[in-house]
């Protein structure tokens, strides 16, 4: 008999951990190789990303080790899963003073996994490149 | 004594095994959803938005009949406060047929775009649309000029928040009827006014349109059943106050497997935005696609000469999207708050009951190939009246 109740309580307490355990997945700072590997890209953005609101990011292009600055990018996405895009239409640009460039009018309507596609736009046409990230929005 | 610990252990297993039990997870993404997480009501495109005798203005003019061609119609005959500020038609009826079901007006002022196609940006450049509208009180903008200037009430009242006098050289010349939204012969006669005239009127025109907003902006729904018991459930991690099947209906709701609060977030159960869930009708109502051009054109809208914001302060505007391919069938997320008194449903209230909008978003998303914004829907009848029970608690 006590065994049968012990293996019920522990049972309870196992579901009930296993509920507990669903965590956060917060992305701030997410990192990317382009496509044929020319650049290494980092988008900051200001808080975990989320729904409803405009989206506060930076992003940061090196090839190699030279900080990449002030070529043209193309913003793009959308979430693979929904066959729809962004939104709003974002754009992103360089920024003197801060020395990064800032994207603006990011905004993103449903939870789940988001593809953020960046197009280098770069003078040289060997250094066109193309940089698909994957983001959490919460 | 064994039988004793058996009802301890069956309490304790049925708290745990019941479906309405709620995490510490799920309790704060449901605070997200109520009530209390609205943000407060800003729109810097209109200065007068917290004013209170602008407010006082434009709720008089909100009832007020005489705004219209045929002194029958006001704002309040399509948004009546007896049914959640809607007219429970089909259809909107003003001075002719409408071809839009009439949207609630309850926590309007947190939207972004206004219109199932969100044709305007602001609740004032939304107010006067519907004045000069044929179909809704196909008024002119010089009517209500003249309105405004002989009522002496009106009048005192309107200079009062202004801080500006009307005078009777700027109005006496003009005609009784011009307007550039309305018949031929009022068109041509709003040609004929010259720039510094048409710009004068529309600064009194849109002074109007921006008392009734900021009188608009006050109209909010009180906390429902639903937000009484999201408050209980963070007091005490468990409430009675939806039933059994409510909450099942709930917990559907917010469940990867309906689907439904991806795009009915947030407290006004809406993302404010825009999606194809298959309500459009090729060649007849495309909505955005449709309306993109004239947004970005609109003399009234945040980025023109009316507007009180600085650009800087129109970002939903600036980064509109454009992608008229991708919003082709696309309509705002409507709010569910008070879903009861709202009937008929979608932007032409095509479906009187809930059970026909669940039938819908069963159907169309399972449709190949895909052409909506809509994943898989499966659901039984049971959870059909879950969910439907559930919605009638907001
Ligand atoms: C003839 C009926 C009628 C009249 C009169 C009318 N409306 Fe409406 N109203 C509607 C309909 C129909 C819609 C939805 C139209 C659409 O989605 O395209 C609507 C939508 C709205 C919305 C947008 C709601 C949202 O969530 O997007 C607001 C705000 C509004 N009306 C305010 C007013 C004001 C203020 C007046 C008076 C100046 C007014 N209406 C006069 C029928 C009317
Ligand atoms: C992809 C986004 C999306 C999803 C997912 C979604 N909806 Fe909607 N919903 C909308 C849009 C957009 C409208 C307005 C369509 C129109 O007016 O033609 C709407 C309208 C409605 C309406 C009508 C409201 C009114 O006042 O007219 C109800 C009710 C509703 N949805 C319930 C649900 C339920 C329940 C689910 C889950 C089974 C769900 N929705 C899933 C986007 C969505």
């Amino acid at each position: 008999m006590y065994k049968i109740i012990t293996i019920i309580l522990l049972t309870c307490c196992g579901f009930s951990l296993m509920a507990l355990q669903g965590k956060d997945n917060i992305d701030k700072k997410i990192q990317q190789v382009s496509k044929n590997s020319i650049y290494q890209s980092t988008l900051d953005c200001k808080h975990p990303l989320s729904t409803g609101s405009f989206q506060y990011c930076n992003f940061k292009l090196h090839k190699k080790d030279n900080l990449v600055k002030n070529t043209q990018i193309f913003m793009s996405g959308g979430m693979p899963g929904h066959d729809h895009g962004l939104p709003t239409l974002p754009q992103i640009s360089w920024s003197e003073n801060e020395q990064i460039y800032v994207i603006k009018g990011l905004k993103f309507s449903m939870p789940g996994k988001w593809i953020l596609n960046f197009k280098i736009n770069a003078s040289e046409v060997a250094d066109k490149d193309m940089i698909s990230m994957a983001v959490t929005v919460n | 004594m064994s039988k004793s610990v058996i009802t301890l252990v069956l309490i304790i297993f049925s708290v745990f095994t019941n479906a309405q039990n709620w995490s510490d997870k799920e309790i704060s993404t449901l605070q997200k959803f109520s009530l209390k997480a609205l943000k407060p009501s800003v729109d810097t495109s209109n200065k007068y938005h917290d004013n209170q005798q602008a407010i006082a203005f434009g709720k008089a003019l909100f009832f007020d009949k005489r705004l219209s061609s045929d002194g029958k119609i006001s704002c309040s005959s399509c948004h009546d406060d007896k049914y959640a500020f809607t007219d429970n038609r089909k259809l909107a009826f003003g001075t002719r047929q409408g071809f839009r079901n009439t949207s609630t007006l309850l926590n309007v002022g947190s939207q972004d775009w206004f219109f199932a196609d969100g044709a305007k940006d602001s609740l004032w450049s939304q107010a006067l649309s519907s004045i000069e509208n044929p179909a809704e009180q196909n008024f002119t903008r010089t009517e209500l000029l003249h309105l405004i200037f002989e009522d002496v009430n009106y009048r005192n009242v309107y200079q009062r928040i202004v801080k500006k006098e009307l005078t009777k050289e700027e109005i006496e010349n003009l005609p009784e009827k011009a307007g550039p939204n309305s018949s031929l012969e009022n068109l041509i006669a709003w040609k004929k006014l010259d720039k510094e005239q048409r710009q004068q009127i529309n600064t009194v025109f849109t002074n109007a349109g921006k008392a009734i907003a900021a009188y608009v902006a006050t109209i909010k729904s009180s906390e429902s059943r639903f937000d009484n018991f999201v408050d209980e459930l963070a007091d005490k991690k468990t409430s009675t106050l939806l039933n059994d099947s409510e909450q099942r209906g709930l917990k559907l709701f917010m469940s990867k497997e309906s689907g439904c609060a991806n795009c009915h977030s947030g407290p006004l159960f809406s993302n404010k935005t825009f999606h194809d869930i298959s309500t459009g009708i090729p060649g007849k109502d495309n909505g955005r696609s449709e309306v993109i051009e004239s947004i970005i054109r609109d003399e009234f809208n945040c980025l023109g000469k009316y507007s009180d914001a600085k650009p800087e302060e129109c970002d939903e505007l600036k980064y509109i999207n454009r992608d008229k391919h991708q919003l082709t069938g696309s309509y705002k997320t409507s709010t569910l708050r008070n879903i009861i008194d709202t009937a008929p449903y979608m932007h032409d209230g095509r479906f009187e009951t809930l059970y026909e909008v669940i039938n819908h978003y069963l159907e169309k998303s399972q449709e190949k190939p895909k052409k909506n914004d809509l994943t898989p829907i499966e659901l039984n009848k049971e959870q059909q009246l879950d969910l439907v029970n559930f919605l009638l608690t907001l």
